[in-house]
């Protein structure tokens, strides 16, 4: 499983040098020690950074939420107009575009945090020192990044955000056609 | 090999030997202590800095158990300073190396995929901003597609293709052609009908879907289909035609030849220039295939298409109808063009169920269809003697096909049906004026959609003009069918009808319902 992560992590470098940058720019905002900061590197920490352990509920939950927040949005950016251009109106000659493609799947794939750091941030919040609206506020953000990891550790988040560019058209028409009305009208 | 040399007594000679060098070792730290200990102000030795290592992790030195004494921790990261920073007293870092952890520099590798990631975004974000009107578009149109709203899909992709040529994109949009190509056939051979056979949409049909292939290489099971079924309608339509031209005018013999044709094969030379010069079926005996042809088997709702209007010139209203119900039991395709006839002929007989059954299949292939709301229209007024629906399904059905899309032809075409039947049903109703007006509005429509008004539209306006005491229009009207008659023949005479209504000896409503003014130009 390990040899296929790092397949997919090399496959999609670009997302994976994003979610180490952000990751340590998440650290650097929460000042949490970080041994090693190299965005490219070939092995299991492609796509993370090495950094002290967090004891802070905010920090944690910062160092998980904001490289996924960033990849997502940069992934999203990227692969609206490759999706709808290419899989939706088949637009199958234009190299640029699946570049795009390429770069927004690269992106997607690359949201979740490492499944250590996901862990820390359930030891965080989950202990009798939290109250129990956070607890339940935090409940989802939790669930999603703790599946995201887990996918994440066998590989399986490439499926998953090639499966979101076949889909992303269909989401897309349920506010674009609306929303170019609304333009047109203004 | 390794295995085999692992004995019991090779075991306990290393083990001796660790045993040994650790007693050694032993010997000679406790020497370098003792010397240490003479001579204090002496420089730390690398023994020194062992022990106090050695010391951290809890071992003594001299006898190699835990020791009781708690060392004071050094930092983790230089092992100069103690452990422990301001704002955290438990790390295992000072205050200096944890200054510079917190401020551990990014990597130039990170930052130059940044710049790259954002100027990615912009091309990206301008892309889409170039693509989103023919995204909407065509989105809008394949779902109108799915819901059977066939005028509001070609609206939609007409948009979207007028947006690709105005902006001069240079991309291909395959899937618009798909879609567009999906829709021609869902719209079926009503459309092929009303362009005179088809033949002119069946090229333009065979023109798309051979520019999809060719310059698109759509390998597609539904576009092959239907790319199937357009040449196999062009070759039949073809010969069928030659037939229909040699024919000697004995209509038995001429329906029989028609009839020996299903199943019978068609051998097309030349695929994309098509006609009957290249075409050749297997019952021509002056032609012998080369086995370079593309071969096809004839259409037979096309042959039963033929037989209906051979039956339609030789006047054999039984025989229009088998021909049209044998179209039907091939396949709901040819409906569109079966329907008009066969559903009239139900009502006629008060066989309701089954003209309904028609009706709602027309209307979920196509709920925007005209000849849905025209067909409908007259199921209310026959069946249900309801006028007031039957004049609101027109009103529905004009309002709704105006709406779906902007062409003054298809608001034409459904004006010249549409406001027929509107007019007879305000006729049921007793609202003459209304139903005047509703005339007059066919037979401009017809005008500008045909270019000529049918007889069965100007009848009606006359009589509805003279229901009126519009005698100014009727003498106009008059005067305009006798030059006509005078030029043409006789066959271009006001119907009878016209005549026994100015002889009183037919009411309005005998008129509405007789049927005669319900027929459309494809029947």
């Amino acid at each position: 499983m390990r040899i296929i992560y790092i397949i997919v992590k090399i496959l999609t470098f670009p997302g994976a040098m994003m979610h180490a940058f952000f990751e340590h720019m998440s650290c650097r905002i929460c000042k949490i020690l970080v041994d090693d900061a190299r965005t490219l590197r070939t092995d299991e920490m492609l796509s993370h950074i090495e950094h002290e352990l967090v004891h802070r509920r905010g920090a944690s939950f910062d160092l998980c939420f904001i490289p996924f927040l960033f990849n997502l949005f940069i992934g999203l950016t990227i692969i609206c107009s490759a999706s709808v251009a290419v899989l939706y109106l088949g637009s199958y000659k234009n190299a640029l575009l699946w570049f795009l493609l390429y770069m927004g799947i690269a992106f997607l794939t690359n949201l979740f945090p490492q499944m250590e750091d996901v862990l820390m941030l359930k030891e965080n919040i989950y202990n009798g020192k939290t109250n129990l609206a956070v607890k339940i506020i935090a409940a989802p953000f939790y669930a999603l990044l703790y599946v995201g990891a887990q996918l994440e550790r066998f590989g399986l988040t490439l499926l998953t955000s090639i499966g979101f560019a076949f889909a992303f058209p269909y989401i897309l028409g349920l506010f674009v056609p609306k929303l170019y009305d609304i333009i047109m009208a203004i | 090999m390794a295995d085999e040399n692992k004995t019991p007594e090779n075991e306990s000679s290393v083990h001796d030997e660790m045993e040994e060098l650790a007693r050694i070792f032993r010997e000679e730290l406790s020497k370098a202590r003792e010397e240490a200990e003479k001579n204090e102000n002496a420089p730390e030795t690398d023994i020194d800095i062992l022990n106090n290592e050695l010391e951290v992790e809890g071992y003594a030195v001299t006898t190699g158990e835990k020791s009781n004494t708690e060392p004071e921790e050094m930092c983790e990261c230089c092992g100069e300073r103690p452990r422990g920073t301001d704002r955290d007293p438990n790390s295992p870092f000072c205050n200096e190396c944890a200054a510079i952890m917190e401020k551990y520099p990014y990597d130039w590798k990170g930052i130059i995929m940044l710049l790259a990631s954002i100027a990615v975004m912009f091309v990206s974000l301008i892309t889409f901003i170039q693509i989103a009107p023919i995204f909407a578009s065509t989105y809008r149109g394949n779902e109108a597609v799915k819901d059977k709203q066939l005028y509001s899909a070609l609206s939609y992709y007409s948009d979207a293709e007028s947006y690709v040529q105005e902006n001069e994109i240079a991309l291909d949009f395959k899937n618009l052609r798909r879609g567009e190509i999906i829709l021609f056939d869902a719209f079926g051979v009503d459309e092929w009908v009303e362009m005179k056979f088809g033949n002119t949409s069946i090229l333009c049909a065979l023109t798309l879907i051979e520019n999809t292939y060719d310059v698109y290489n759509i390998h597609d099971k539904k576009i092959a289909e239907i790319y199937d079924s357009l040449i196999s309608a062009r070759a039949s339509i073809l010969m069928l035609g030659t037939y229909e031209s040699e024919t000697d005018g004995n209509y038995e013999d001429t329906k029989a030849r028609f009839e020996s044709l299903i199943g019978k094969k068609i051998y097309v030379s030349d695929l994309k220039n098509m006609d009957s010069t290249n075409v050749h079926d297997e019952l021509d005996e002056s032609y012998t295939p080369n086995g370079k042809e593309t071969v096809i088997t004839y259409d037979e709702g096309w042959i039963r298409f033929y037989q209906y209007l051979l039956a339609e010139e030789n006047g054999k209203t039984d025989d229009m109808a088998s021909a049209l119900e044998k179209a039907n039991a091939v396949s709901t395709d040819y409906e569109a063009y079966t329907a008009p006839f066969l559903v009239q002929r139900y009502l006629d007989s008060g066989d309701y169920t089954k003209a309904e059954e028609i009706i709602r299949r027309m209307g979920d292939g196509n709920c925007e269809s005209v000849l849905y709301y025209d067909l409908l229209s007259r199921l209310y007024r026959y069946r249900d003697k309801n006028y007031s629906a039957a004049k609101e399904v027109c009103l529905t059905g004009l309002e709704k096909i105006a709406a779906s899309y902007d062409s003054y032809d298809l608001i034409a075409y459904a004006g010249s049906y549409l406001s027929m039947q509107k007019s007879l049903s305000l006729i049921m109703l007793k609202d003459y004026e209304g139903a005047y007006s509703s005339a007059e509005e066919c037979c401009y429509y017809q005008n500008e959609f045909y270019g000529y008004t049918t007889p069965e539209a100007r009848d009606l306006y006359a009589i509805l003009a003279i229901a009126t005491g519009n005698t100014e229009k009727y003498d106009e009207l008059a005067k305009e069918t006798q030059s006509n008659v005078e030029l043409y023949g006789k066959e271009y005479d006001f119907s009878s009808d016209v005549y026994d209504y100015k002889n009183n000896k037919i009411s309005l409503e005998e008129i509405a319902l007789s049927g005669r003014f319900d027929r459309r130009l494809a029947d």
